[in-house]
């Protein structure tokens, strides 16, 4: 990992809600870590993380399974709810300013299906990561 | 031990919705926290006043039929609508209003936001 680019969160997908793929279709993914309650099942992308750093900024890239993408506005909760609870709401809605405290916003790109297994990863710094594309 | 008492809660400054009157029962004895870093100090607040019991979320399951209300601290998507959608009596620390996908489920009459330990009232 090039000097300034540092992972600060690291997580393995370890379950997929039944809503999860309409979500994306709204361009929206939300996670949250192992342990969250069964209610929130349905909605999620549910993961194991191993790197839970946080705070995330805007400029900072989202790996989900090695494909990059910028972060362009962080809510005001939304590094406090992925410390906490490994929660996030990404939008890809291409906003500078988070519309919702809980949002993570990112570029207006089709987000992809996650699976069993799959990575995510932030790293901090700017966008894009210049080399290292495998983790 | 069916000696309960009933609160309400009203949004705080900020907030959306409500107010709320929330009076546990033997059925639905639980205040539901599902925050961050266990028992919220709104949910043990509403604890409290009522004589329900409060119950970490994060930390152990319970069954949905027994929860009396549920506070959260969502940022505006996700707990926001589930709670709602599934007919659970729902209170929110953070200033939120109905948004995202299940932003239909959210009415005023089983959601408020915004809410603070001062805006919870003994009835």
């Amino acid at each position: 990992m090039p000097e300034g680019h540092e992972t600060i969160y690291a997580t393995t997908v370890v379950g997929i809600g039944s809503m999860v793929e309409d979500f994306l279709k709204m361009k929206m993914l939300i996670t949250f870590g192992e342990g969250a309650p069964t209610e929130l099942l349905d909605i999620c992308v549910l993961h194991r993380p191993d790197v839970r750093t946080g705070g995330v900024r805007p400029g900072d890239v989202v790996l989900l399974d090695g494909r990059e993408f910028e972060v362009f506005a962080v809510g005001d909760v939304a590094d406090q709810n992925l410390r906490a609870l490994g929660h996030v709401s990404f939008k890809a809605n291409g906003l500078r300013t988070a519309p919702l405290p809980g949002d993570i916003c990112l570029g207006e790109v089709d987000l992809p299906l996650l699976r069993t297994g799959s990575t995510m990863r932030i790293v901090s710094g700017s966008f894009p990561v210049p080399t290292e594309r495998t983790s | 031990m069916s000696d309960y008492k009933s609160v309400k809660i009203s949004a705080g400054r900020g907030g959306w919705g409500g107010p709320l009157t929330i009076t546990p029962t033997d059925e639905r004895p639980l205040i539901y926290s599902v925050t961050g870093g266990g028992i919220h100090p709104v949910a043990a607040r509403i604890a409290e006043l009522t004589g329900g019991q409060a119950f970490d979320g994060f930390s152990s399951s319970a069954p949905f039929d027994k929860i009396a209300v549920a506070v959260i601290d969502c940022g505006g998507t996700a707990r926001v609508g589930v709670y709602p959608m599934k007919k659970v009596m729902t209170v929110d620390v953070h200033a939120t209003s109905p948004a995202g996908p299940l932003a239909m489920f959210i009415k005023e009459d089983i959601f408020v936001s915004g809410v603070k330990a001062d805006n919870i009232e003994a009835l």
